[in-house]
């Protein structure tokens, strides 16, 4: 009920932006162009978002997303460059790029399931567990690529991330479809469910005879996971990669995650408000580009509103508070 | 065997300070510049600016928060202080005031939103470290100026290579202990001194420890904590000094990045980020072995761009080890 109400304001606010950028803005931002542009950017920064909002639904953090896609897409350019066109193996580029996606795959997975040991089974801090990985694989990542961008991917692989069905991106279709997939498993699954539970209190979560250290370790696979397809999206879109893109992802990320409902110390939160989140945060930074606001300022503005977010989630506890306190003292 | 000998071992300090010494041994069997009196200063004095700022992170971290803020704290503290000093031009101690002051109002912020507003630290600084550096940038942006300040007042120089004493060493050159480390060493004791010896030190702790029984003990949690922030703001802006007069100009984007590095400081020196636990000499030492670590790889002739792969690398080894050492008195869970 509260989620509902949630949900409606944000479309309120979505349907706000978007109108008041049109109006500021008009032709420039109701173009072909940025619409198709704004969808264009949404899948990759969705999956980092979904892949952070799993591990802050069990309480933790993961801050290392960034990283493992980096990571994952720098081991994925260089299988498609070592075995591509320019390479000199007899494989067919279908067979190169399914290797590719596979190994952005299985090295997105191996890296959620490094934070997963680290924090499930040895019950390490997530955010100091992912500060040293984050910066572990981003260590991995510059020896890997001596600093410098990978590039030249072949074409057919290019359309993952900047074909269009129709006027429909491709990666926006891929997008929806993982949408779907994390919105099953956390409300279908005995795993998803576990999730909440140990977001909620992992005392009791254990207690209750839920495997903790498994969830948690199966979260941040998940998180992982959602990293390496975020990366393939990335680099299939610029045709390149190189450490440091996204960086900025991580802090917007998380405002998202928060904006969108997730309650810091895990438990709670919902798909549906987060997707709308990604969607708004989207047409915001859109519109503000337009807009000629630099890259640093919005920054300042996802950090002002991530402060806002917060206090008024306080003031609001602290409402609900002092209501309750009235009401029992009738 | 003496008891307190015994009593030594259980520290994690005596574990950092012999794997010190075994590297410094190994890595002058690779390179016999390695254990000079000018090699040591020089360590000395390019890791001033981390020794500094990782006392304000390792404050922070027993109190039982984090701050990630603090190197974007420092890089507007040392850019708005070098563009009112080459007004008003002033001398080195000016700089430390302007900057410290800077550092505590940034820090302030911090801690409004930390200790009031009860935001998690982690949000928190993560957001401001945002707001901090992108208004900086950014309104330097608008304003068409530069966010490299090339030209510093002298005294930054005359401050960097100056020196206490000195003494001539085999090659007839001169070498000293540098002015630069002189900060170093007073806010290693003052910081020492006030968590050791004042109500407020022993609040950290108890903070870090648990907020609860902290809160119920009656303790000034919000003061406690206004104060931590406010500190980290501060030895930033001062540890931002020191990399100004290192370098000798000022670039804005020099220090943002390197939050992890200095966090890796302070958690090889033993710093839970429970919080509760925690020595300054052991951030001391964390400071050395990895500016010790870095200085070694260049020394052995790796490339830089291994640097962060043994940075990650300790990282993660460090923490598994404080959590193994800590594991036996913890809760189950």
């Amino acid at each position: 009920m509260f989620e509902k109400t949630r949900n409606i304001i944000f479309l309120i606010v979505l349907i706000g932006a978007i109108g008041l950028f049109s109006i500021t803005e008009g032709p420039n931002f109701l173009s072909i162009t940025n619409l198709q542009s704004m969808l264009f950017q949404i899948p990759e920064f969705g999956m980092l978002v979904f892949a952070i909002m799993v591990s802050v639904l069990t309480g933790g953090i993961d801050l290392s997303i960034v990283s493992t896609a980096t990571l994952s897409g720098i081991i994925a350019a260089l299988v498609m460059i070592k075995f591509g066109s320019s390479g000199s193996s007899g494989l067919q580029e279908p067979v190169i790029i399914f290797l590719a996606v596979l190994a952005a795959i299985v090295v997105s997975v191996i890296c959620g399931s490094f934070n997963g040991i680290l924090i499930g089974f040895m019950g390490i801090s997530p955010i100091l567990v992912t500060l040293g990985t984050s910066k572990l694989f981003e260590g991995i990542s510059l020896v890997l690529t001596k600093g410098e961008a990978l590039t030249g991917f072949p074409e057919v692989f290019l359309v993952l991330g900047s074909g269009t069905v129709s006027i429909i991106p491709v990666p926006f279709v891929i997008f929806l479809f993982f949408v779907l997939i994390i919105s099953l498993f956390l409300s279908k699954t005995v795993t998803g469910f576990n999730v909440f539970m140990l977001g909620v209190n992992p005392i009791v979560a254990r207690y209750s005879g839920i495997n903790t250290k498994l969830v948690l370790l199966k979260a941040y696979m998940l998180s992982g996971f959602f990293c390496g397809i975020a990366a393939l999206i990335i680099i299939s879109r610029v045709n390149s990669i190189k450490v440091g893109y996204g960086s900025a992802y991580l802090l917007r990320a998380l405002l998202v995650v928060i904006l969108g409902g997730v309650s810091p110390s895990g438990g709670f939160g919902s798909v549906s408000g987060v997707l709308l989140g990604i969607f708004i945060l989207q047409v915001i930074s859109s519109g503000l580009s337009i807009m000629g606001v630099n890259a640093f300022l919005r920054n300042v503005v996802w950090g002002s509103v991530l402060i806002l977010v917060m206090i008024s989630t306080f003031l609001m506890t602290r409402f609900k508070n002092f209501r309750e306190l009235k009401l029992t003292m009738k | 065997m003496n008891k307190n000998l015994i009593k030594i071992f259980k520290h994690n300090e005596i574990y950092i300070f012999i794997i010190i010494g075994v590297l410094a041994l190994v890595v002058n069997s690779f390179n016999r510049n390695f254990l000079t009196f000018e090699n040591m200063f020089d360590l000395l004095k390019s890791n001033a600016m981390e020794a500094v700022v990782a006392l304000g992170v390792f404050v922070v971290l027993i109190s039982g928060g984090i701050d990630v803020s603090f190197m974007a704290i420092a890089t507007v503290s040392m850019y708005v202080a070098v563009m009112i000093l080459k007004i008003i031009g002033g001398n080195i101690l000016l700089a430390f005031l302007i900057a410290g002051f800077l550092g505590i109002i940034l820090g302030g912020i911090n801690s409004s939103l930390i200790s009031y507003f009860k935001i998690p630290t982690l949000i928190a600084t993560l957001a401001t470290m945002s707001i901090f550096h992108g208004l900086l940038i950014g309104l330097l942006i608008i304003l068409g100026k530069s966010t490299h300040i090339p030209e510093v007042p002298e005294y930054f120089s005359t401050f960097k290579d100056g020196m206490v004493f000195t003494l001539q060493n085999k090659g007839g050159n001169e070498i000293g202990l540098p002015y630069l480390v002189l900060p170093v060493i007073i806010i290693y004791v003052i910081t020492w001194l006030i968590l050791k010896y004042s109500t407020l030190g022993r609040n950290i702790y108890a903070i870090g420890g648990d907020i609860e029984s902290a809160r119920r003990a009656g303790l000034n949690i919000q003061g406690t904590q206004f104060f931590v922030y406010c500190y980290s703001g501060f030895l930033g802006g001062i540890a931002s000094v020191l990399h100004v007069s290192l370098l000798r100009y000022v670039n804005a984007f020099s220090l943002v990045g390197k939050e992890l590095d200095v966090i890796a400081m302070v958690v090889i020196g033993g710093a839970a980020l429970s919080g509760g636990k925690g020595s300054v000499l052991g951030t001391f030492l964390g400071v050395l072995l990895l500016t010790i670590i870095k200085n070694s790889l260049i020394l052995m002739g790796i490339p830089t761009l291994w640097d962060s792969v043994a940075v990650g690398f300790i990282i993660i080894i460090s923490i598994i080890v404080t959590k193994y050492r800590t594991k036996g008195k913890e809760l189950l869970v």
